[in-house]
């Protein structure tokens, strides 16, 4: 018969000696407080996006999300997500390569560039769009006068997307870059590799799994991205509402069930990217493990 | 030559890593080179590798040059401190990198990558990752990928810096092995000289950037030419004694010498070598069967393994000057360094504390004195400029810098002093610190007296500064650097006004000395009286010439100048025009009660030179005897003219300017 496993106080990591760590109640309570907060303000929440989502049913659930509005809204997402991540892949990799790599004049203010879309508020980001490329805008008469659509339309909205998640790439990749040094390169060049031999044998393999994450966070935001899509979007429904503005409209309609059916779909690419995250930094870190 | 290194400079803005680099490495010899950490020798490594570009220099393997070629086409192998091997690829993969980018066919590959593991003994492991090997294991797969496309060169950037003591023992012979079994050149790059020892067919050795001595590992230990590799080769007791024709004079000893030594030029400094093997002690000094130096105290006497190793103290020895082991702050004494082995310690067992005689077996002695510089300060912002210019001229010299504060609080002096030698940081060979409460006079005649200085620096004196200098050069044989404030940068163009004669000839030797190291050009300017004869200016200009000739010997950019008028007019003429930032003028000969009266040319300049450092060389008569070779010969200068010019002024008569 299995029996339960004994209850056991919590030890200290490292096997430290008992002076040098908290006592046992103390490591209990520290450790008792941070699973009730997951539980209650992550876990149960999470479940009840589900509950309510499937409250009425499978076949609720399923017209709510193969309405044709939010399936409009889901391509739309999906072709904003498949421009952005590309676009920020490539913007991630040649800021990260000149910070990690290179010295110039403006280094330290391309640094401080990249986190300018993290310490902006998102709604800000899409009303400085506005103000540019809006009506009324900087460049919005030329625009208007060449028939070109950029707010509240795809342009937009894409723009917006690219400019919140602008630096999670570079993010990602700038201190794993630095502290990666450039030997291997050195190595490679001594040993005859040309320059794009060099990039896609040693410097892309070296930074992949990094790569990858940044990829990740980066499709996880274009697709959730609230704040700054909204005001350049125009709410115009089935053509310039995203996934999240869908559900937004959805619930102040109070078509509740449908609207968490929708954001039930923004849970599950969530829970994706967390399953994605942990392959990651497992397999990052069985690559690393020997240095 | 597999490798030549021609004139190799790197800098990275002011400071420069690589100075005047040139190095030959032969076909298939395993060439060591070794230096501190930041001297250079790992840029030159990477300069060879193509890796950093070159300021200015050539570089030639196989006869062809490489300078402008790059890293993938000059077919070097290059080792790596960390391996820098490809994380993301098998041992295997790594391996066969080189061919793959070459487009080998994949048998081949396959046939040269499994001959390559066999080479460095790691059958079996060539599907591991470097991150499931251990770090000897990875240097040899860093071992192994380099020498895949078949090198021409192997160079290796301290392979075995990051292993312990076993493993490095173990990969040196491993190297070894291989790199006779392929015969490819090979340079190795080390700070650890028994790892030089151990492997060099010849080794160099760097300091701040320069290249100071190449030879093979025994030839440099048992003769280095300079106190660098002296000391930083094995454990070295040296000290600056005077040449005399008998043998090298320490104090009242005169010791006989391995090697050649000239004394000529008046260079009757010499410093002498003697390691702690070389070192006997015996408890009588009838024992001894070596010259003897002196009744020691024995300070230390320690077990390490197969030798024993023994520090004494000897009491001071008139006008020797101890550079290494270095002598505590205050202490007088001289402390030597000996080693015994194990059978000789237990018939003669000597504890600290104990009485023993102190003999010499084998000295030798450096053929280049090194520069040694004493900077006076009295805490004052003036003192601190004289200091700084000792600083900066004494890095770009590699001199030894004494710092000689003046001060009645002499613990406040002592700190302002560690301050300004903070300040210098590293450069110099090393920044002695002293302090004194006695007046200028009785600690300058004191200090020298004790050791004998190439220059003292000492700050501009606003006012009598004729007097003041007049009392610098009272004693001893050093010249005089007066330095203005705020201090200046390292002078670039330097006038050298010196009286046509066997005196000036001297001054220029020694200018151009300094002045070589500070990379200036100098002008050297001589100045005829109105009415002189043709004969006089044809002799002028033939001491011009030759001043010329010697300078350029010294790699100093030169130009000369002739004039004729007043000397001080002419002088400051020349200045205001050629935007000098340094001057040298020769001091007059001293009187019979050896006074040196700069009252005239030097004088009247020293009142209205405000902001040049000006530099006062006191003519050496002992390098003037006419037994000895002329000044000039020695830097190779055509004597024939100077003679006959040295035969139509003499010495008495020589007046420098009046």
């Amino acid at each position: 018969m299995r029996r339960f496993p004994r209850w056991r106080w919590p030890r200290a990591a490292g096997g430290r000696p008992r002076s040098l760590t908290e006592p046992p109640l103390v490591r209990t309570l520290l450790i008792g407080a941070a699973l009730v907060f997951l539980l209650l303000f992550l876990v149960l929440p999470l479940l009840l996006v589900f509950g309510k989502a499937l409250s009425e049913g499978w076949r609720a659930y399923l017209a709510a999300v193969g309405e044709p509005v939010a399936l409009a809204a889901i391509r739309l997402t999906l072709l904003t997500t498949a421009i952005v991540v590309p676009f920020n892949l490539l913007f991630g990799l040649a800021a990260a390569w000149s910070i990690a790599k290179f010295e110039f004049r403006g280094k330290n203010l391309l640094v401080t560039m990249i986190d300018l879309p993290f310490s902006v508020s998102p709604v800000i980001a899409g009303m400085l769009f506005v103000l540019l490329f809006g009506a009324q805008g900087l460049w919005g008469p030329w625009l208007q006068a060449h028939g070109i659509k950029i707010i509240f339309a795809l342009p937009g909205i894409v723009l917006a997307t690219a400019f919140v998640t602008a630096p999670l790439v570079a993010r990602e990749l700038i201190p794993l870059m630095r502290s990666q040094g450039v030997e291997e390169e050195e190595a490679a060049v001594t040993l005859g590799a040309g320059g794009w031999q060099t990039f896609f044998r040693v410097s892309l393999p070296k930074i992949r799994w990094g790569l990858f994450y940044g990829v990740i966070l980066c499709t996880a935001r274009s697709v959730g991205e609230f704040g700054a899509v909204s005001v350049v979007s125009g709410h115009i429904r089935g053509l310039t509402t995203t996934v999240p503005l869908h559900v937004e409209m959805l619930y102040n309609e109070y078509q509740f069930t449908a609207a968490f059916a929708v954001a039930s779909l923004l849970t599950i690419v969530a829970l994706v990217t967390l399953v994605l995250k942990g392959l990651i930094e497992w397999r990052a870190g069985a690559g690393e493990a020997g240095r | 030559m597999a490798i030549v290194l021609d004139h190799l400079n790197k800098c990275f803005g002011s400071h420069c890593v690589v100075n005047n680099v040139s190095l030959e490495v032969r076909d298939g010899e395993l060439f060591v080179l070794l230096g501190p950490s930041g001297s250079g020798k790992s840029t030159v490594l990477r300069m060879i590798a193509g890796l950093l570009e070159i300021d200015a220099g050539r570089i030639l393997l196989h006869g062809s040059d490489v300078t402008g070629v790059s890293p993938q086409r000059r077919g070097v192998g290059f080792v790596f401190q960390h391996y820098a091997l490809f994380r993301h690829l098998t041992v295997a993969a790594n391996i066969e990198f080189a061919l793959r980018i070459r487009k080998t066919p994949a048998a081949e590959r396959r046939r040269r990558r499994d001959e390559l593991l066999e080479l460095v003994g790691l059958v079996g492991l060539e599907k591991r990752l470097p991150h499931q090997l251990s770090g000897g294991q990875q240097q040899r797969v860093a071992l192994a990928r380099a020498l895949a496309h078949q090198p021409s060169v192997l160079l290796l950037d301290e392979p075995f810096g990051a292993l312990d003591a076993k493993i490095r023992a173990e990969l040196r012979r491993f190297l070894r092995r291989i790199q006779s079994e392929l015969g490819v050149t090979t340079i190795f790059v080390t700070h650890d000289q028994e790892e030089g020892f151990e492997l060099a067919d010849r080794m160099g050795v760097m300091n701040y950037g320069r290249l100071l001595e190449v030879g093979p590992p025994m030839e440099l230990y048992l003769r280095p030419q300079t106190e660098f590799v002296a000391t930083f080769l094995g454990r070295a007791n040296l000290m600056v004694g005077e040449c005399t024709p008998s043998g090298v004079k320490l104090g009242p000893v005169v010791l006989p010498f391995d090697g050649q030594v000239t004394a000529g030029g008046g260079e009757r400094r010499v410093q002498v070598l003697f390691r702690p093997e070389d070192v006997a002690v015996k408890d009588s000094p009838d024992a001894l069967r070596w010259p003897l130096l002196g009744r020691a105290l024995v300070d230390e006497a320690g077990f390490s393994g197969s030798i024993q190793k023994i520090r004494l103290r000897l009491p001071p020895l008139q006008r020797v000057r101890p550079i290494s082991p270095a002598v505590p702050f205050g202490a007088d004494y001289i402390l030597v360094e000996a080693t015994r082995s194990q059978h000789q310690a237990r018939q003669f067992p000597l504890a600290a504390g104990d009485q023993a005689w102190v003999g010499v077996r084998r000295t030798h002695a450096l053929l280049h004195p090194g520069l040694s510089f004493l900077a006076v300060t009295d805490g004052s912002p003036e003192g601190a400029a004289a200091v700084e210019l000792a600083g900066s001229i004494g890095r770009l010299a590699h001199a030894r810098l004494t710092l000689l504060g003046l001060d009645p609080d002499e613990p406040r002096m002592h700190a302002h002093l560690e301050q300004l030698r903070e300040r210098i940081g590293g450069g110099p060979a090393a920044v002695d610190l002293r302090s004194s409460p006695d007046d200028l006079s009785e600690t300058l005649a004191r200090e020298t007296t004790r050791q004998p200085y190439d220059l003292v620096l000492h700050a501009l004196p606003a006012e009598g500064a004729t007097a003041a200098a007049e009392r610098l050069l009272e004693s001893q044989e050093h010249h005089l650097l007066l330095a203005p404030s705020p201090p200046r940068p390292v002078p670039q163009r330097v006038l050298i006004s010196v009286a046509a004669g066997e005196a000036g000839k001297y001054d220029v030797l020694f200018a151009g000395r300094l002045i070589r190291h500070l990379g200036a050009a100098a002008t050297v300017l001589s100045v005829a009286p109105e009415e002189s004869s043709e004969q006089w200016l044809e002799q002028g200009r033939r001491f011009l010439a030759g001043a010329a000739r010697t300078l350029s010997l010294l790699g100093v950019p030169e130009r000369t100048q002739l004039r004729r008028g007043r000397i001080g007019d002419e002088i400051r003429r020349e200045l205001s025009e050629g935007g000098y930032d340094m001057i040298v003028v020769g001091a007059p000969l001293p009187d019979r009660s050896r006074r040196i009266s700069l009252e005239g040319v030097v004088g009247g300049l020293l009142a209205d030179l405000r902001d040049l450092p000006v530099l006062i060389v006191r003519a050496d008569l002992g390098a003037l005897e006419p037994d000895r070779p002329p000044a000039g010969a020695r830097a190779g200068e055509n004597t024939g003219a100077s003679k006959t010019l040295a035969g139509s002024v003499p010495p008495d008569a020589r007046r420098r300017k009046p």
